[in-house]
């Protein structure tokens, strides 16, 4: 069974240094686990970040069906689409959020202005790796 | 030199292996200025300046947190398309699936300033109310 509070501190092992944030979510925005400093603060990014991959996975779908009927043919090129979406860094004057799929979740982290871009993605796929696998054993049950 | 040049000057060292189209338009997604490698990326250029102006307008107006939106990047399988906002235009660079990013947030930088140029062009909107000449 899947431990919502070890997941918890799991991504409190990343809140470290210039990473201010990291939340765990079904793709609607609800948190499942987070390491933030208030929960009113990981429910916001939580919701916008869900807010933001629904629209740029939409935005992709809609590119890829326009490119495959345009050329009638299915073309590497434009497979822009459907769960091709790997990651969005949203760059913001006062810190930057990153969102990637895990499974059928999302993880988001976020960084102070400090943070360095590298650093992020690398805790990212770091914490992805890490939290795929046993994610994906409960994915069946989820959402 | 034409505006075109100007971004395929800026791209030029990464063309073929990185970079394969710039644009600038406005927020509903009207062409300014446009340099692509490929036709193939058409629908891409159509769809996602308007795509960035709702989410980078949210990101900044909403309860984030986080200050002004500067710029979004979302990689695809196939594609990385970079997206800078320099109000009121939109800056959109899409690389490969491949590129390198740091490469990609460069040629970004090299773009915003030639759309900045443009920006400060631009007559200011002048919002007082006219006084009645009657």
């Amino acid at each position: 069974m899947l431990k919502p509070k070890v997941i918890s501190q799991v991504l409190a092992q990343v809140t470290t240094g210039t990473v201010t944030a990291a939340i765990l979510m079904n793709s609607s925005g609800s948190l499942l686990a987070f390491s933030a400093a208030t929960d009113e603060e990981a429910t916001t990014y939580a919701a916008i970040a869900a807010n933001i991959w629904t629209g740029y996975s939409r935005a992709g779908d809609t590119v890829a069906e326009k490119a495959i009927t345009t050329n009638n043919a299915y073309n590497k090129h434009d497979l822009v689409g459907k769960g091709q979406l790997n990651t969005i860094i949203v760059d913001c004057e006062n810190g930057t959020l990153l969102i990637t799929p895990i499974s059928h979740m999302l993880l988001c982290l976020v960084g102070n202005p400090e943070s360095n871009l590298g650093i992020l993605i690398a805790k990212l796929q770091a914490l992805r790796r890490h939290l795929s696998d046993p994610l994906e054993k409960v994915s069946e049950y989820s959402f | 030199m034409p505006l075109e040049k100007l971004m395929e000057a800026a791209c030029k060292p990464y063309i073929g292996t990185d970079i394969e189209a710039t644009i600038i338009t406005d927020k509903d997604g009207i062409v300014v200025s446009k340099w692509t490698s490929t036709s193939n990326l058409d629908a891409i250029l159509e769809r996602f300046p308007s795509t960035f102006a709702v989410y980078s307008n949210q990101a900044s107006a909403s309860k984030l947190g986080l200050g002004r939106n500067r710029h979004i990047l979302s990689a695809y399988e196939a594609h990385q398309i970079l997206q800078i906002d320099v109000a009121p235009l939109i800056v959109t660079v899409v690389g490969t699936g491949e590129a390198n990013t740091g490469i990609l947030l460069e040629t970004g930088a090299k773009i915003e300033k030639i759309a900045q140029a443009i920006v400060q062009a631009l007559p200011q909107q002048d919002t007082r109310t006219q006084p009645n000449p009657t």
